[in-house]
């Protein structure tokens, strides 16, 4: 299902709308005349990334590269150089949230039941809870830059759902930006990278979910990529515990959230979703974090009060967002 | 008739006994030349494994990913200040988000 339209307000931005890995996909363009050739960019991309990065098909690359880490356990084996790209992604941000954001928490994920399309997870899955025990942990992913090559532990499971929906984004704009010579905004689940924007950027809304159009926070993005993580939208019934998608590598649980929603802007969309979703994990001491890497952000907490960093502009609406320093 | 009745005569237990051990070294060499070959070709399959595997063995001794090449996450060339930044930080924007009234073509949030 999938629609064009112009902008309303504005002289010259389309939008173009689709839904794919069970959210929204959206496009929008500074000439309605590129809509067309954009969206097959866009088509390309997440066609590509979904064949090399998907832990749900059973045929995508990296579900092949973890059969043959079973197969040959300490073998670091050539990949695609996309492949490489997206597991090294992974791996750096690891890396940079010390751990919070963890690419092998697969299994773990696996074990909470989300093994499939999160449209067949939503409605409940019938198992137990697992017992807590520690994912991996991102430093047995080996990754060989001379050989292109990528070892992983038997039996680990990749998910690069923390970087690799915002990677897609960052290419797609990125290629149509380059092909097409006009601002582009491409947006996958509310992760947003942006080129080319125009003059006072890309008005975005920020919403606890995606897609919330009754929002009144707005901001202006006008370059690099903006995030939003929280625990509002993909969660679920695990036997009778609600459980949600943003595993705490240290338990390979859900994390006890602090924070409802996390939103980020970083100088691209792979920088932004990576620390929105350590934010989450790190739980009270990310507004710190964020600060002392100069990353604006909005954090609203469970009970719903609303913190911002990092110059982050304050809420348009009445009930203002504090800034970390009035906390 | 005479000529196998000499024949029979030139073999005699010596000769048998000679033929016997020749044989036996014969098949001795044969299996010690099999063994050679085999070992070395495991030595060289082996030298390949180590070959492969080390590079990877070799990257997970540095946790801090120093022997991983990084791209930045800024992979894009999307006009941001991140195509700057150095690959083993998470990248600002340029500018940060301003307020805006205008209204919002997409909205950013949990999914």
């Amino acid at each position: 299902m999938a629609d064009t339209a112009l902008v309303a307000g504005y002289r010259n931005l389309a939008v173009y709308r689709t839904t794919r890995w069970s959210t929204s996909v959206e496009l929008v363009v500074t000439d309605p005349r590129a809509v067309a050739p954009a969206t097959a960019i866009l088509r390309r991309q997440l066609d590509r990334v979904e064949q090399v990065a998907s832990r749900f098909r059973p045929d995508s690359e990296i579900v092949q590269l973890q059969k043959a880490s079973t197969r040959f356990p300490s073998w670091a084996q050539p990949v695609s150089d996309d492949l490489y790209e997206a597991v090294t992604i992974a791996v750096r941000a690891a890396a940079l949230t010390d751990g919070a954001v963890d690419p092998t928490v697969g299994s773990a994920l696996c074990d909470l039941g989300y093994d499939r399309d999160f449209s067949a997870v939503a409605g409940g899955v019938d198992r137990p809870l697992p017992a807590a025990r520690p994912v991996p942990g991102w430093q047995t992913v080996t990754v060989d830059a001379e050989r292109r090559a990528v070892g992983l532990l038997p039996g680990t499971v990749l998910d690069l759902g923390a970087t690799a929906k915002a990677w897609a984004a960052d290419r797609a704009c990125a290629a149509i930006a380059g092909q097409l010579d006009c601002g582009v905004l491409v947006s996958l689940g509310g992760d947003l990278a942006v080129a080319n924007a125009p003059d006072g950027g890309f008005s975005v809304g920020i919403a606890d979910v995606c897609g919330d159009q009754t929002t009144s926070v707005q901001v202006s993005v006008a370059s690099g990529g903006l995030a939003t993580s929280g625990t509002g939208r993909r969660h679920w019934m695990l036997g009778q515990h609600p459980v949600h998608h943003l595993v705490n590598p240290e338990t390979g649980q859900p994390v006890d959230s602090y924070w409802r929603t996390v939103s980020v802007a970083a100088g691209s969309c792979v920088d932004a979703n990576t620390a929105s979703t350590a934010a989450i994990i790190k739980g009270v001491g990310a507004v710190t974090w964020l600060e002392e890497r100069s990353l604006p952000a909005r954090l609203v907490r469970t009970d719903g009060l609303c913190l911002t960093a990092a110059q982050w502009p304050a809420d348009t609406h009445d009930g203002a967002a504090l800034r970390s320093a009035d906390r | 008739m005479s000529s196998a009745r000499s024949t029979r005569r030139q073999t005699s237990p010596d000769q048998v006994v000679r033929r016997r051990r020749d044989a036996a070294l014969d098949r001795a060499r044969s299996i010690t030349k099999t063994v050679a070959v085999a070992s070395v070709a495991a030595v060289a399959a082996f030298g390949i494994y180590l070959s492969r595997a080390l590079p990877g063995h070799a990257a997970t001794s540095h946790p801090s990913g120093s022997t991983v090449s990084p791209s930045n996450g800024n992979t894009s060339t999307n006009g941001d200040s991140g195509a700057g930044q150095s690959p083993s930080d998470l990248a600002p924007p340029s500018s940060p988000p301003a307020q805006s009234q205008q209204q919002a073509p997409v909205v950013s949030g949990s999914s």
